[in-house]
């Protein structure tokens, strides 16, 4: 059994940290079910089966969406901690005041949504959480922005932290694999640092941005006087919110450099010239790619709006294709079993391909005219987040338990079907939903847009495939925890 | 109230904001005269007579009007505008400036005589006229939103000073008002009517804080601090992973 | 064939290619052996000069041909749209604060126009943001643009059909979000 991620004699910190990573993805899985079922919920309002009131739709719509984009950046974050920690020493500390910032911070959310009825959506358009039209109390709004102050916070230290393990080994020029880029040398970085040095710097940058977000939002809360520009802050959020849920694909990503190879019977993968080209010009673009989701407002300049949609395009491009064909190379003539983990590294990709086409296809300006905001949106980036990130992390922590308890992988056969039907079917209710210009966060559809309804209907019931899949999954899981931790 | 007129003003976009507060109703709001269709009307200068029409199917046109009695603006607001259409350029290439009188004491010849007061010789691309039918003089200027209103005691017109632009299809697309000739709006108007366009524009707010670009009538668009805050997390990112690369001492590989 | 379903089956083809290119890798990994690192450098350097020249193909021909108006032709009509929580008000006389807005709203929120005329909609709101689309008598999204507290967006649209064109709100606004709408008629 190759076994990347258990040591053959780890220390007691060594020890101490897998059991770090092993709550982490627990607790992220337990987060995933709760919000995940919220999902469900909100579909089976919009296929009228069920009749929410909007202000308690709206609420689980921006809990299900912050929910599930936090839970995932973090469980991201213990995936890559853990890998990093081969090679580097990141602190057990940052990741446990992580773990308490975030576990604060999803009860201010909580707090903010069910018993606030706080529905500003997962990306708080400014000024909207200043109107609440009388759903949601003043209070509430206070405390979602304390919900978002220390999940940054925490984030930030935890992100620093990586950075500073990373350098406290390589140079620069080394994680960024230079020497490699522009003099073609050999170089002993393996690309997952690279990987982690890319994704951490912007996402550091990204956090920053939300810094700047957040201050201009307290100056203005705070009575100062001071009124935003609702131009400038949708800029603020989506360079904050697009960075965070890019970098977070990333993070699965280096789950996929990590433990593909091994999983497939070939050995670690190098740092080669063309990985260290995509992944340098990943973080050059992906701080540019947001400017697509400004693409309605006019009043931005042209030229941000050009420049979103090429960066859109050719960012998605070097970073994919190195990663796709590597993984279908390694798959080609491997040999290994089709264990559930490989079997969800390699649908993750794949979802990742498919999912990543549908952004490029919505970041083109003229099609963004007729998709801005309809369910393609909601579509696409469940694509690459289910199909994609999910699926890779789901697949490093069914690896996790698997090493750490000593037990050989299950056949993935069923478990990957239901996935994938499930999954691929109520993703389809999206993208079709799109095509038939049905709006994205509605809590019912009108008349013009009825067949919303149906597709959300049909949509309910690949959901619960996709449940009873993930159900399986959750019983090898949790079978396997308890000696799982105890040996880590 | 202040707030609301600056609303406005903003919506009649270009406009010289400054003292216009609290007297809005004297100066035309070009939000109700927008795309319509501008009165065709007989144009008679020393050259002869000319219909409107002929005038903005050949290019497109900034009407302004003004009358040879004056004793006030008139002059003073003609002289800028010519400066100002000078520094800008393009007249008699991307439009043709159209001044009228609407005294119904002018004539070609005093209007010509006019024209070579403010321009000294002829400029092309300057036509400087009168309404050939008296009739059409209340129309035009109803038509474009402009009114004049004559003050018996002064024997002069109250009158307030505005550019007016044409399209090649005769609709009206900007009111430019103000004694104050402006570059800045006057250079957007040209460059609307040499088919570049503003998307969007701004609404003057002056609690606002931060944006990334402000609207500066003078200048155009122009970045702001807003924009310097959207560079901030970019420029303190990358600052701070040079910081940390450079500065932390490597242990060896282990 | 509506441009929402060209959009969608470029992607089926895309979605087809990578179904195919991962199924033969799934049925190469029984049955073959690994290709020779060679090969897959070739590869990857193929597929992407390949999605180099794809994506390039695109940009040429979608980025001149963004919705965003051009002075070229000159509007018949203009329409001035402000968005408030939960309506849009329409109106050819210009709405700039609560109490233009009230009063458009008066007389419901709709506006008439002709069909084949080239209207301009200058569009903005008095609070939150909201998005403002016209969706087609047959229920298809033809245009839509930001309505953006504090500036206003020009939105050009010609009508070719005549009928009721709906407005939804296109940007998550509170509420009653899924409710708020107006409406063009087209005679
Ligand atoms: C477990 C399966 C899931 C189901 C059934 C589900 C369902 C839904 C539904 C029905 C919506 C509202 C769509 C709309 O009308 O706009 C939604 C929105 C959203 N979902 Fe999921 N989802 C699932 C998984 C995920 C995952 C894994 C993510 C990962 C990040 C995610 C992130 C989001 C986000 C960010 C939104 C947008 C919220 C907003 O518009 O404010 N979802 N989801
Ligand atoms: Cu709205
Ligand atoms: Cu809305």
């Amino acid at each position: 059994m190759d076994a990347f991620l258990r040591l053959e004699n780890p220390t007691e910190a060594q020890r101490a940290y897998r059991r770090w990573t092993l709550l982490w993805l627990t607790t992220a899985f337990v987060l995933f079910a709760v919000v995940g079922l919220l999902g469900l919920l909100m579909r089976l309002n919009q296929a009228r089966w069920l009749s929410l009131p909007p202000e308690l739709f709206y609420a689980i719509l921006t809990l299900h969406g912050l929910g599930m984009v936090g839970t995932w950046f973090v469980a991201g974050m213990a995936v890559l901690g853990q890998i990093l920690q081969r090679y580097v020493n990141p602190s057990l500390r940052a990741s446990q005041i992580a773990y308490f910032g975030t576990l604060i911070a999803v009860l201010l959310l909580l707090t903010a949504t069910l018993i606030g009825r706080l529905g500003v959506g997962w990306y708080f358009l400014y000024p909207l959480p200043f109107y609440p039209s009388g759903v949601w109390p003043l209070w509430a709004s206070w405390v979602f922005l304390a919900f978002l102050t220390i999940a940054g916070l925490s984030w930030t230290i935890w992100v620093v932290d990586y950075l500073r393990a990373i350098a406290s080994r390589y140079r620069l020029s080394e994680a960024l694999a230079w020497p490699v880029l522009f003099r073609g040398r050999e170089l002993d970085v393996p690309p997952v640092i690279l990987i982690a040095t890319v994704s951490l710097v912007a996402g550091l940058i990204g956090l920053l941005a939300a810094v700047v977000l957040l201050v201009l939002y307290y100056l203005e809360g705070l009575g100062t006087g001071l009124r935003n520009d609702a131009l400038l802050m949708k800029n603020l959020t989506f360079f904050f919110g697009h960075v965070l849920v890019n970098i977070t694909m990333y993070l699965g990503v280096a789950g996929v450099y990590a433990l593909y190879p091994g999983l497939s019977g070939k050995p670690p993968l190098k740092t080669k010239r063309y990985v260290a080209a995509a992944w340098n010009v990943a973080l050059l673009l992906v701080l540019l790619a947001y400017f697509h989701h400004l693409y309605m407002d006019f009043a931005q300049p042209l030229w941000f709006q050009r420049l979103g949609q090429i960066a859109s395009y050719l960012s998605s491009i070097p970073a994919a294709v190195v990663t796709i064909v590597t993984v279908l190379a390694l798959t080609y003539g491997a040999r290994g079993a089709w264990t559930p983990s490989r079997l969800f590294l390699f649908l993750g990709t794949m979802g990742w391909a498919i999912g990543g086409m549908a952004a490029v296809i919505d970041s083109t300006i003229l099609v963004n005219f007729r998709f801005h905001n309809t369910l393609w949106v909601p579509g696409h980036f469940h694509t690459y987040f289910l199909m994609g990130v999910v699926l890779m992390l789901l697949g490093f922590g069914f690896r996790f338990v698997h090493e750490l308890s000593g037990h050989e992988e299950p056949p993935a056969r069923s478990l990957g079907w239901l996935v994938a039907l499930g999954g691929y079917g109520f993703l389809a209710m999206f993208f079709y939903g799109g095509v038939l210009s049905v709006p994205r966060r509605y809590a019912a559809y009108p008349d013009e847009v009825a067949s919303g309804a149906t597709l959300a209907q049909l949509a309910t019931v690949f959901v619960l495939l996709l449940l009873t899949g993930l159900i399986i999954y959750a019983w090898h899981y949790v079978r396997l925890l308890r000696q799982a931790w105890s040996s880590g | 109230m202040a707030l609301r007129a600056a609303f406005a003003a903003g919506l009649v976009f270009g406009l010289a904001t400054g003292g216009y507060a609290g007297q809005e109703w004297v100066l035309p709001r070009e939000e109700y005269y927008l795309y319509r269709p501008v009165p065709d009307v007989l144009v008679e200068t020393v050259a002869g007579r000319r219909w409107l029409s002929s005038l903005w199917q050949e290019r497109p046109l900034l009407i302004t009007f003004a009358y040879t009695r004056c004793g006030g603006i008139c002059r003073p607001f003609l002289g800028r505008l010519h400066k100002a259409l000078e520094a800008i350029g393009g007249a008699g290439k991307a439009y043709t400036v159209v001044v009228l009188s609407m005294d119904p004491l002018d004539s070609p010849r005093s209007m010509y005589q006019l024209g070579q007061q403010i321009q000294r010789a002829h400029r092309p691309g300057w036509i400087w006229g009168i309404l050939a039918r008296e009739a059409d003089i209340p129309r035009l200027l109803r038509g474009v939103g402009y009114w004049t209103r004559w003050d018996s005691t002064l024997q002069q017109y109250d009158h307030p000073s505005a550019v007016i632009a044409v399209s090649g299809n005769g609709r009206l697309v900007r009111i430019l008002v103000g004694n104050e000739v402006r570059s800045g709006p006057l250079a957007d108007v040209v460059r609307e009517l040499r088919g570049l366009w503003v998307r969007a524009y701004p609404l003057p707010d002056s609690t606002v804080a931060f944006r990334c670009f402000q609207y500066d009538p003078d200048q155009g668009w122009r970045p702001d601090w807003g924009l310097m805050l959207l560079l901030l997390p970019g420029l303190l990112g990358l600052g701070f992973m040079f910081w940390l690369f450079g500065h932390r001492s490597r242990q060896s590989p282990g | 064939m509506t441009p929402q379903m060209q959009a969608f089956l470029v992607w089926l083809l895309w979605v087809a290619v990578i179904g195919i290119v991962f199924g033969i890798a799934v049925r190469g990994s029984s049955s073959s052996s690994p290709p020779a690192p060679e090969r897959v450098d070739r590869m990857r350097l193929l597929m992407l000069l390949v999605l180099l020249v794809l994506a390039g193909f695109g940009l040429g021909l979608t980025l001149p041909r963004a919705p965003y108006p051009t002075a070229a032709e000159v509007p018949d009509r203009v329409v001035f749209v402000m968005g408030k929580q939960f309506a849009f008000a329409l109106s050819e006389d210009p709405i700039t604060n609560e109490e233009e807005y009230e009063e458009a709203i008066a007389y419901g929120s709709g506006v008439e126009v002709r069909r084949g005329e080239l209207i301009e909609f200058r569009v903005s709101s008095l609070d939150v943001n909201h998005g403002f689309s016209l969706y087609s008598p047959d229920h298809r999204l033809i245009a839509q643009v930001q309505a953006m507290p504090g500036y206003v967006n020009r939105l050009r649209t010609r009508f070719s059909e005549p009928g009721d064109y709906s407005i939804l709100c296109l940007e998550y606004c509170g509420n009653s979000h899924h409710a708020m709408r107006g409406v063009v008629s087209v005679r």
